[in-house]
């Protein structure tokens, strides 16, 4: 795969949120369980980060959310497998992960995707029981490898799907505005909604957190640094659910694969 | 059943990705079908399909069209020619196929074509409904597995019906429907080119070991649908598997409501309601 080329986050205009913003919509029960990271720099937070998927020229930026996680080669974030491929194309040429992001801010720099990669059940199938990405990304400006800048969460693979996950992301869509961190504190496991069942693999895990679009990929880590699932979908009509791949078999082919890549 | 959106954002150009669940990983392998006799007054057909086993049973009204089904879902394992699923606390199969056709035939299977190997399935398969509405033993069964081929393509001759436009009066429908977390709800009523309304239920619940697809669906005189030509108040008094009445009524504020007790019965549940203040609405009729 060719070497990316960098994508400049555009400067978003929308007014910032803020804690007193977001505690006048919890309650008001617009948000849900979500809350805004008050400094998403700190050391135990900085491995989250927006991802920026250019569309083109004047045709603005994809957004989705990812980790960065412990890997040899210091360079790996875990997303959704359709932030890397979809639609039939991969978006390695334009995709760019800026961990920390905060209204416009950048703490840590742009990191390029040099290699991307997802599940062959999602490339092949858009089985969204395996919609799972990966991306291998180059040194940001400052020369520094991801890991060595921010640090990286360990993977779970294997584990029962009933935990308590806080869920990251920077949702854009409404009542959310993409220009800051969220998470959903310790949130619980639900069961598998009966889409799952429709296509074969390990069921897909829903947990309850209210989400909207710009979360995809956002990650969902048990016991404080440990990635055990990223966010893939939700149901339009209910929000307050979201629903994210088993990390299992295919998962860990997947991170196994991405970990040899330099 | 809904479909859930991928939660991509694009910022300007606003997109949502729509995944879809019509290919699957398991296209190419063999699918099982397992015929049941009757239990209980119900039909029972056993599936599996992309690693799931679903356990079919419907009700058919003895005089008109009318029928509910409730499927019951769940991982499968299938080795060779072998299934194993538990379906949660309610019952679990576990049988292997006894192919008796010396040849195998070729048919036309959700346009493609399959190989098709009949025989008998021979094992065990327990599974009591809720309540016990139905309570089934059987260690033998007539089956089939079906194959695939890959690269076929072959039309089983649907034609569509209609008249022309012109012609055609104009068709009114409502929804109403909500969902939460793993479950939803979803009710139709339309009238049809027919002059009589279709009423059909769907009911949805997932869960940690096994899901649950309800349908219901009744064909019935255009007395059971009454409303105006502002479509300022509908009623609907659809007849079994469906029981009572809702009502959508305008508000003084605008708003719409949609009350009474409707209900439906499903193989498993009966008087399911389908009327309340978290069920969206939506009416309309055709130009």
């Amino acid at each position: 795969m060719e070497e990316a080329r960098p994508v400049e986050p555009p400067a978003l205009t929308a007014p910032p949120e803020t804690e007193a913003s977001a505690a006048a919509e919890a309650s008001s029960g617009a948000i849900g369980t979500s809350t805004i990271v008050p400094d998403p720099s700190a050391p135990d937070t900085r491995e989250n980060g927006a991802i920026f998927i250019s569309e083109g020229r004047g045709r603005g930026f994809g957004r989705c959310s990812g980790t960065s996680v412990s890997s040899p080669n210091l360079s790996l974030v875990f997303t959704a497998g359709h932030c890397v491929f979809d639609e039939g194309h991969w978006s390695a040429r334009h995709w760019v992960f800026v961990p920390a992001y905060r209204y416009g801010e950048r703490p840590f720099g742009t990191f390029a995707a040099k290699w991307l990669g997802t599940t062959p059940g999602w490339r092949n199938h858009r089985n969204s029981n395996f919609d799972v990405g990966v991306a291998v990304v180059a040194r940001n400006e400052s020369g520094e490898r991801l890991a060595a800048a921010v640090g990286a969460d360990k993977v779970a693979f294997d584990r029962p799907p009933g935990q308590l996950y806080d869920v990251f992301g920077y949702p854009v869509r409404r009542p959310f505005n993409g220009t800051t961190l969220r998470v959903c504190s310790q949130a619980p496991y639900v069961g598998h909604a009966l889409d799952a069942w429709l296509t074969p693999g390990p069921l897909q895990v829903g947990v309850s957190c209210e989400v909207s679009p710009g979360s995809s990929g956002g990650g969902w880590v048990v016991d404080g640094d440990t990635l055990d699932g990223v966010t893939s979908e939700s149901y339009p009509e209910d929000p307050t659910t979201v629903y994210g791949p088993y990390f299992g078999n295919a998962v860990k082919r997947l991170y196994d694969r991405a970990s040899r890549v330099r | 059943m809904s479909r859930r959106a991928a939660l991509v954002a694009v910022v300007w150009v606003a997109l949502l990705a729509l995944p879809s669940f019509a290919v699957a990983d398991g296209d190419g392998a063999p699918t099982i079908r397992i015929d049941l006799r009757s239990h209980d007054g119900y039909s029972v057909r056993l599936y599996e399909i992309n690693s799931t086993a679903t356990l079919k049973i419907t009700k058919r009204a003895k005089v008109g069209y009318a029928e509910s089904s409730t499927d019951y879902l769940t991982r499968a394992t299938v080795t060779g020619d072998s299934l194993q699923a538990t379906f949660g606390e309610l019952g679990q199969v576990s049988m292997r196929f006894d192919p008796s056709d010396a040849r195998p035939s070729l048919r036309c299977d959700e346009s493609r074509r399959s190989l098709v190997r009949r025989g008998l399935f021979v094992g065990s398969l327990r599974f009591r409904g809720e309540s016990g509405y139905v309570d089934i033993g059987v260690r033998r069964a007539a089956g089939a597995v079906l194959t695939p081929i890959e690269g076929t393509h072959c039309d089983e001759g649907g034609a569509e019906e209609g008249r022309p436009s012109s012609h055609r009066p104009k068709l009114t429908d409502f929804y109403a429907g909500f969902r939460h977390g793993l479950g939803s709800v979803n009710f139709w009523a339309e009238t049809n080119d027919r002059g009589h309304v279709d009423y059909e239920a769907m009911a949805e619940s997932g869960g940690e070991e096994m899901a649950t697809y309800r349908q219901a669906f009744v064909e019935a005189s255009p007395r059971t649908f009454a409303t105006d030509q502002a479509l300022s108040f509908l009623s609907v008094s659809p007849p079994y598997p469906f029981s009572g009445t809702g009502l959508v009524q305008r508000n003084p504020n605008g708003s719409r409501s949609w009350s009474g007790n409707l209900g439906v019965s499903f193989p498993g549940v009966s008087d399911f309601a389908l009327t309340g203040p978290e069920f969206r609405t939506f009416l309309t009729r055709q130009w």
